[in-house]
């Protein structure tokens, strides 16, 4: 009852309910084996809360944050 | 409550009769909670349920809810229909939904054999996706079959159910249908 990796990193169950019938999509979703698109899609539809999106802390941004850190400059060997 | 609106024609808009061949039921017992009808006074509202019904923990597959059984219906075959009941200032409604699955299988017999022992909630949907609900909280559809099974000359093998429930009048959802896992 897991979600597939690159969603569980976004997203997170909110409950045991895995398969939905989502009648404004009007399709059928096993939410173990949606992808990112899928899930973007079904959080944005209203009332829809069997999926949420992860909060992610201030400091653990991923690579956006690995960019914004101290500079590592090159070391300059010999003259 | 709300108030009374005007009724308009079609106006362009398409007004396909009949139901898709998909019926969605669960018995009342594998509920967490039944949402109910809306208390707000939009228009429409007072038709419409509440948000999205939520089911138990199956204890059969420990971590996993109960979910709303599908059921494919023959095309043609699905009909709601509702029918005034009481007298003279005590109206209500009956709701009465039938639909011909086919085939003679054991799944099939038992389930006809355990569901005429239930209280179910149905949904329904038309051919524009519009999802109505048959049975509320203490006032489920109750589902019987009629086997039959056909003649070698012609016929059709299978499973006329029909159920029916007591009810204000039609009932809208519009939440999620969450579903029994396979």
């Amino acid at each position: 009852m897991t979600l597939r990796p690159e969603v569980a990193a976004l997203f997170e169950l909110t409950s045991g309910v895995t398969r939905v019938h989502v009648s404004q999509l009007g399709h059928d979703y096993d939410l173990t084996r949606i992808s990112l698109a899928e899930a973007e899609q079904l959080v944005a539809v209203p009332g829809f809360n069997r999926l949420r999106r992860k909060a992610v802390p201030p400091n653990d941004a991923g690579p956006v944050a690995a960019t914004t850190g101290p500079a590592k400059g090159k070391r300059k060997k010999g003259a | 409550m709300a108030t009374l609106t005007h009724l308009p024609g079609p106006q362009g808009k398409d007004n396909q009769p009949g139901l898709k061949g998909l019926i969605y039921i669960a018995p009342e017992e594998w509920f967490e909670k039944i949402a109910g009808l809306k208390t707000t006074t939009g228009a429409g509202d007072s038709v419409t349920i509440d948000g999205s019904h939520t089911f138990k923990d199956n204890p059969a597959t420990p971590g996993v809810k109960y979910g709303f059984l599908t059921a494919y219906a023959t095309q043609d075959t699905a009909q709601l229909k509702l029918d005034p009941t009481g007298e003279r200032d005590g109206r209500g409604y009956k709701a009465s939904l039938e639909f011909f699955n086919p085939g003679s299988g054991k799944e099939a017999s038992e389930f006809a054999r355990i569901i005429k022992n239930e209280s179910c909630l149905m949904l329904v949907k038309t051919p524009d996706g519009i999802v109505q609900q048959v049975g509320s909280e203490g006032l489920g559809a109750e589902i019987v079959a009629s086997y039959d099974s056909g003649k070698l000359s012609g016929g059709r093998r299978g499973n006329m159910f029909k159920a029916e429930a007591y009810q204000q009048g039609n009932q809208y959802y519009e939440g999620t249908i969450d579903l029994l896992p396979a």
